[in-house]
């Protein structure tokens, strides 16, 4: 249909990430996953032996376990052609002066040196398979905040970092999980002692350069009780014409009476599988917010979750979703209510255009022993064209008969009397459009900062721009 | 009355001669015993070799299957069943005759325009109002329409509404097909009470495989309900009912179909009940699930062409350890078609309920009307309800929804109503009907409304 391709040609021209600079690194594993590869990592880490048994073990569980059957269609990820190790430079700086000089000049079109002055706590820059700049304010740090990579974490802070390492997402628990857990490479460690309130945010920006790349991040935070902490990942990545992988594995502990948001907007180019585990484990009376955007990539398996173990722990979980054409976004969300009083809410907002396709895939459980726990899932679904697909697998499980849940999930398209009404007070079709599905989106963007929210919005606003005509 | 009867049964209305007992494992021989005990034509025997073909074909579900996740076939030792009754039942020719206890459990006194009696899938007796036949409404057992009516069981016997291949249970119910029912209702006729089947099932260590084929003409207008029943004292030996329904309603057809289950506990219970709905086809689906050790019913509506309509109701109520698995599908194959579902569901005791629903508008079916709604009320502190109200939509110009809850009764209405002078177990039980009323308010058949209200009243206890 030339009309989808007008579509995708332009959605392609207007991903202004989608640049590339020329391939430089220090080091590159050889194409493909093996034991050896794992231990060259290992070692080139300068790991305790303990780390070295993990990643092997981890290897193995990865080999044992089948591609998942359900969700997106993983047949496309071709393992063999991944380079799973890329160090792009010697060490990480702790000013951008120290970062070399083509790097420096990605993160700089990318406007993260610019966002770090402007509104950021901190910041952490991701190129290929290492951290490669770090920074805190130094008021944080001097209150005992620790913004590292998790290599640093695991270097400066050996026992901290294994006391919680692991603990909430273990090798075991899916394919990518363990995959991750044998070759993770980069990602932030984060410690908040009790009672200091990060009020502005960190962020970490992830950024794949090179070709066939698998980019394994792994990010520990631990909020100590009363903390408070938000925390932001952007990813982007250029386009190619072959896939790329990123598999990342991110947890967090919220500790009692701590508050922890973390939000991601993903926007890799739409040649990367994207198969994230994100999970939080959260105490009493504690609160884990996760706003999870998915607008880039072309497959996206991700389900942020809250494990509400604490009694009175709360979760929350945003999602919105934007599958253009070529485009899979699976996401969703889990909560697990293992404690009494523990509430939970997820809204979910899924946008389709052309043959994309957005699925929402929730698991809602309470355990036993979880009484007057209760949740409330919201999803919507927006279709933009008569190729779009939305599908919704909520599931609920409910081991409690004082908990109180609630599931709703809708799916529409844009009104014509929603467009009529709006061009009769002079907007011209596409600007009425745009308007709906930002209107659409508006309960979640709001909950971005301003920054974020605005460049929510642009992204949306260039998406729609294919979407009339 | 039943006290009086003289239990020597005097006549047969379907001899299926002396059903060898097969016990063990499912066979080819199995299958061929079936055809020679019941003495059926070639073709029927074909369709029952092709059923088993699909049946050995199929791996059986396992847990591990997304929808077979919650209900673990594995416990079925089918070794312990006998794949046929050894010892059917024989018909009677006179109401009268049915046997006692039977006659206890039957309703006869509803207003219905044909019913039929069936103990433990053998037909024994059966009645129609003369004037149907002579418009040539056809309602006869399996056997008799397998004998008189075979251009009807031809074309519509597991062809469309349920094919061998809608899943291992439904190829292993086609090869071994035990009885059932077939009712046709010619274009044009309008049938205003009822028709009644009545099941009768107090066997043990058997698998039982009854079939129910409606055929509603075109602009046709009919009311079919099932009731299932078993002894109200305890029997043991696990005994399978797997049964199918099948459904066809020609365009313009208006067909209301409802199925009580109240199976004794020994039973696990299988039904599969799927609707081929034409233009304009406006049908109701009613699932009652009261009965059976563990039940799971498929119930699927696919509505072929535009302007068909489709209400799917469902009502289930568990108690003591009673596992129920419902799953629906809405599946939108045509535009402007439209479908509603709502199952409501209570649990009580140690009892647990699956609903699993999926809306699934097909690309092209524009202006599509689909919602689903599944609501659980949890009675007691172990009784467990999973929801899984699933949408798969693939076209744009559609309105869907769907909504789950699952929750307790409130307690200020528990409170208000104990304000009134009631106790708080009659304050309890009175929201529970008020919860199934928004379900039973939209069963057309008034007896059939009284008599769910009273099933209902005294499962509550």
């Amino acid at each position: 249909m030339p009309k989808d391709q007008n579509v995708a040609a332009l959605n392609l021209d207007d991903y202004k990430y989608g640049f590339k600079d020329p391939d430089s690194y220090v080091f590159k594993s050889e194409k493909g996953l093996s034991r050896q590869i794992v231990e060259q990592i290992s070692e080139m880490k300068e790991e305790p032996d303990w780390m070295r048994k993990f990643r092997l073990k981890g290897l193995e569980i990865y080999e044992s376990k089948p591609v998942p059957k359900w969700g997106a269609d993983l047949s496309g990820l071709n393992m063999d052609e991944i380079y799973f190790y890329v160090k792009p430079s010697e060490g990480e700086g702790r000013t951008w002066d120290e970062v070399p000089e083509d790097i420096k000049r990605t993160f700089d079109r990318l406007g993260i040196p610019e966002a770090e002055q402007k509104s950021l706590s901190g910041v952490g820059a991701q190129y290929e398979s290492e951290m490669v700049y770090h920074r805190i304010k130094d008021d944080l740090a001097a209150q005992g905040v620790i913004f590292d990579s998790i290599e640093d974490g695991l270097k400066k802070h050996p026992d901290l970092f294994k006391r919680y390492f692991a603990t909430v997402i273990p090798p075991h628990d899916n394919k990518y999980a363990a995959l991750n857990s044998a070759v993770w490479s980069g990602g932030s460690f984060i410690y908040v002692p009790p009672g200091v309130e990060v009020d502005i945010p960190l962020q970490a920006y992830f950024r794949v350069n090179s070709e066939n790349l698998g980019q394994f991040e792994r990010t520990l935070i631990i909020a100590d009780e009363g903390s408070k902490l938000h925390y932001i990942e952007g990813c982007t990545a250029p386009t190619y014409s072959t896939d790329s992988f990123h598999s990342g594995v991110i947890e967090i502990i919220v500790n009692r009476g701590a508050n922890v948001r973390y939000t991601t907007i993903q926007n890799w180019s739409n040649n990367m599988y994207n198969l994230v585990t994100q999970r939080a484990r959260v105490e009493e009376d504690a609160r884990m917010a996760w706003l999870d955007g998915n607008l880039g990539s072309k497959i996206t398996m991700k389900y942020p979750s809250c494990y509400l173990m604490g009694r009175g722990a709360s979760g929350e979980i945003m999602s919105i979703a934007y599958a253009g054409p070529g485009q899979h976004q699976d996401a969703g969300g889990k909560m697990v209510h293992a404690a009494p009083h523990t509430t939970s809410e997820i809204i979910s907002k899924s946008i389709s255009k052309g043959a994309g396709r957005s699925t929402y895939r929730g698991l809602v459980q309470v355990q036993k022993g979880a009484h007057n726990a209760s949740s409330n899932v919201e999803c919507d679904a927006l279709l933009l064209d008569e190729n779009a697909r939305t599908d919704t697998y909520p599931y609920i499980e409910i081991d409690e008969n004082d908990a109180s849940i609630g599931h709703e999930a809708t799916v529409s398209k844009i009104g014509d009397e929603q467009l009529f009404y709006l061009m009769q007070r002079g907007l011209a079709d596409d600007e009425a459009r745009t308007m709906v599905v930002r209107g659409f989106i508006e309960p979640i963007s709001k909950h971005l900062p301003l920054e974020y929210a605005v460049e929510l919005n642009r992204l949306v606003e260039l998406e729609m721009e294919g979407s009339v005509g | 009355m039943g006290d009086s009867l003289d239990m020597s049964e005097t006549a047969t209305t379907t001899d299926i001669g002396t059903a060898p007992t097969v016990r063990g494992e499912i066979s080819p021989e199995t299958v061929s015993a079936i055809v020679t005990a019941r003495n059926e034509p070639d073709w029927m025997a074909a369709r029952r070799q092709h059923a088993w073909d699909v049946y050995r074909e199929t791996p059986m579900p396992t847990t591990k299957d997304e929808e077979w996740r919650y209900t673990d076939l594995s416990k079925i030792d089918w070794q312990e069943l006998a794949m046929m009754d050894p010892s059917p039942p024989v018909g009677v020719d006179d109401r009268g005759h049915i046997p006692a206890e039977i006659q206890v459990a039957l309703h006869l006194d509803d207003p219905s325009s044909a019913w039929s009696v069936d103990h433990n899938s053998t037909a024994i007796y059966q009645q129609i109002d003369e004037e149907l036949t002579r418009q040539g409404v056809v309602f006869v057992d399996l056997a008799e329409a397998i004998a008189n009516h075979p251009e009807l069981l031809q074309k519509y016997f597991m062809t469309s509404a349920v094919t061998p291949e809608f899943g291992k249970l439904a190829a292993l119910h086609g090869a071994l097909v035990s009885g059932g029912r077939v009712l046709y209702v010619p274009a044009g006729v309008e049938i205003e009470l009822p028709v009644n089947a009545f099941h009768w099932l107090d066997i043990e260590r058997t698998a039982l495989f009854p079939h129910t084929l409606v055929i509603a003409g075109p602009q046709s207008k009919v009311t079919y309900v099932e009731e299932c029943a078993s002894p109200a004292h305890a029997q043991e030996g696990l005994t399978m009912n797997c049964g199918v329904t099948e459904i066809i309603a020609e365009e313009g057809a208006n067909v209301r179909y409802a199925i009580v289950q109240q199976w004794g506990r020994h039973v696990f219970h299988y039904q599969a009940v799927r609707v081929f709905a034409h233009k304009d086809a406006q049908i109701q689906t009613l699932l009652v699930t009261l009965g059976a050790g563990v039940a799971r019913s498929d119930v699927e509506t696919d509505l072929q062409a535009e302007g068909a309509h489709s209400e799917m109701l469902g009502i289930y109520l568990g108690d003591s350890e009673q596992h129920f698995d419902h799953y629906t599908y809405q599946l939108h194959q045509a535009p402007h078609a439209g479908s509603d579902l709502l199952y409501k569901g209570a649990l009580k005791d140690r009892s647990r309920s699956v609903f699993r629903g999926m809306i699934r508008v097909m690309p092209g079916a524009q202006g599509t009307d689909a919602y689903q709604t599944n609501r659980n009320l949890i009675l007691s502190e172990d009784a467990h309800a999973d929801s899984l109200p699933n949408l798969e939509i693939e076209a744009d110009d559609v309105r869907c929804s769907h909504g789950a809850t699952i929750g307790q009764q409130d307690e200020q209405q528990i409170f208000y109503l104990m304000s009134r002078g009631l106790s708080r177990d009659d304050a309890e039980k009175l929201i529970v009907y008020g919860f199934f009323e928004e379900v039973l308010a939209r069963v057309p058949v008034d007896w059939l409304h009284k008599r769910l209200t009273r099933v209902i009243e005294r499962k509550l206890g």
